[in-house]
């Protein structure tokens, strides 16, 4: 075979095909490197279209089962990695040395962008391209603590935005503007009983939550980058009846659709809806029987050709 | 024309070095541009392919016909599609890539140019400029630029033997 490809023959492929092959590279590392070959294809690896739909062929991929815990504490030599194939795990880290200093926590993602905290500050880190950005310190907020948090990708601006839940209001820090604006929630929240920060999760356009009320009813909430608000979902019909025995317990995002995890510890069944891209539908998507939660934070993270992986 | 009953219908094509080649009508039509010239009625003779050479025409059809005779399983398609591409060297793969453009084939097409993709994942800069023919219009002062920027990108690419 050597021998044959010793005759240095170029192909001619036109460059829309180039930018065929280009969107298969599943490496952002590769992408970031062939910008050097020559100035056209700079100018297609920095096409924000192409950009956008490399994320999203990427965000589509059955191998997309890469896995952060969110609210992951750091050690000195990088944050934990889980790489979910077929027939095995595989525990990696994020590239140790380059995370930003002081930086010791993740506390939520959004394609691929890391929301980072320290003792002092929150900073947006991407590691696929080894790319930080200061947002704000911890004091800002000093007269008020911390739901939740969440990162939302506006397609449309291209813009990232953090958005910082406490109890009355939130705030929304825009990447692109380098601002925060400040808003009021109109209700009070609270996380759900027994869980933590860090359920926020980016998908299908917007950013959900769970969150109770002061009544301790659970809902859904999103937050929509188009006006900046945050309203409340419908969850599916079946499960909306307060003496329903089923309970949400929390939100994931599989092969990129919003999925539901309820739970009815009585008679333990765990069920996942999922909605469907775009428009909210909700079809009922797997049920357990006989099934115990392992934790009460328990939550399906991925799909492995077709399993479910829980944590 | 006479395609209508139980005998199959062979089509023959022609690589633009003057080889021709049969292949089954069904397993031709996989290619968009040849089912609309059979739709169009120009099938009758002998279909031109200017675009594809001999060599590359005969690993097109060897991949009509494998694939053809697969049921539709996408599991089982894309491990013939995965076998087939994985003797192949980047020129080849280039020829292919170009010929199932041309045919509007887009299985083959997303095959092999995520094959290609491939090949190309951990190869040097100098590699793809050699492999795609491509002239580096970077001055010496750009070029620096670009690649300080994206440094760490540059780690662990493979050295530059050809392959």
């Amino acid at each position: 075979m050597a021998t044959e490809s010793e005759k240095t023959t170029p192909s001619n492929i036109p460059p829309e095909i180039i930018e065929i092959i280009l969107s298969k590279l599943s490496s952002v590392k590769s992408l970031l490197r062939f910008k050097s070959v020559s100035k056209s294809w700079n100018s297609i690896i920095s096409d924000p279209v192409f950009i956008q739909n490399h994320l999203q062929s990427s965000n589509n991929s059955p191998n997309n089962n890469i896995f952060v815990s969110s609210n992951t504490d750091g050690t000195d030599r990088g944050f934990p990695l889980v790489d979910f194939d077929v027939r095995k795990s595989d525990a990696g880290k994020i590239s140790e040395d380059n995370i930003p200093n002081g930086y010791n926590s993740i506390l939520c993602e959004c394609n691929g962008v890391l929301l980072l905290g320290s003792r002092v500050e929150y900073a947006l880190w991407n590691p696929s391209i080894r790319c930080e950005m200061f947002l704000i310190y911890k004091y800002e907020f000093h007269e008020d603590y911390i739901v939740d948090y969440g990162i939302c990708y506006d397609q449309i601006t291209g813009d990232f935005k953090v958005v910082f839940i406490f109890p009355t209001k939130y705030a929304i820090y825009s990447s692109n503007n380098n601002s925060l604006t400040k808003k009021n929630l109109g209700t009070n929240y609270h996380t759900i009983d027994g869980t933590g920060s860090g359920l926020g999760i980016f998908v299908d356009g917007a950013t959900y939550w769970i969150l109770s009320d002061d009544t301790i009813s659970t809902h859904l909430v999103y937050f929509d980058p188009r006006t900046d608000e945050i309203k409340r979902m419908q969850k599916p019909e079946q499960r909306q009846s307060d003496d329903d025995k089923f309970q949400l317990m929390n939100i994931a995002s599989l092969r990129g659709r919003l999925c539901l995890y309820f739970y009815n510890k009585k008679e333990r069944i765990a069920q996942i809806w999922m909605k469907e891209k775009g428009i909210d539908k909700w079809k009922e998507f797997i049920t357990f029987h006989n099934f115990e939660a392992p934790y009460k934070l328990s939550r399906p993270i991925c799909l492995v050709e077709n399993k479910v992986v829980i944590q | 024309m006479a395609a209508e009953t139980g005998t199959p219908t062979t089509l023959t094509l022609k690589s633009n070095d003057d080889e021709l080649f049969s292949v089954a009508e069904s397993a031709a039509i996989l290619s968009v541009t040849i089912r609309n010239m059979v739709e169009d009625g120009c099938a009758g003779g002998v279909i031109p392919l200017d675009n594809v050479d001999g060599k590359t025409l005969a690993s097109v059809i060897t991949y009509m016909n494998g694939i053809s005779a697969i049921p539709a399983d996408e599991e089982k398609k894309k491990s013939y599609r995965d076998k087939f591409l994985s003797d192949k060297d980047f020129e080849t793969l280039a020829d292919m890539v170009l010929a199932a453009n041309y045919l509007n084939m887009s299985c083959l097409m997303d095959a092999v140019s995520a094959k290609i993709a491939q090949v190309m994942e951990k190869k040097s800069v100098g590699w793809v400029r050699r492999k795609f023919g491509i002239e580096n219009d970077y001055t010496p002062e750009e070029e620096a630029a670009v690649k300080e920027e994206h440094k760490w990108t540059f780690e662990g690419v493979e050295t530059d033997d050809d392959n």
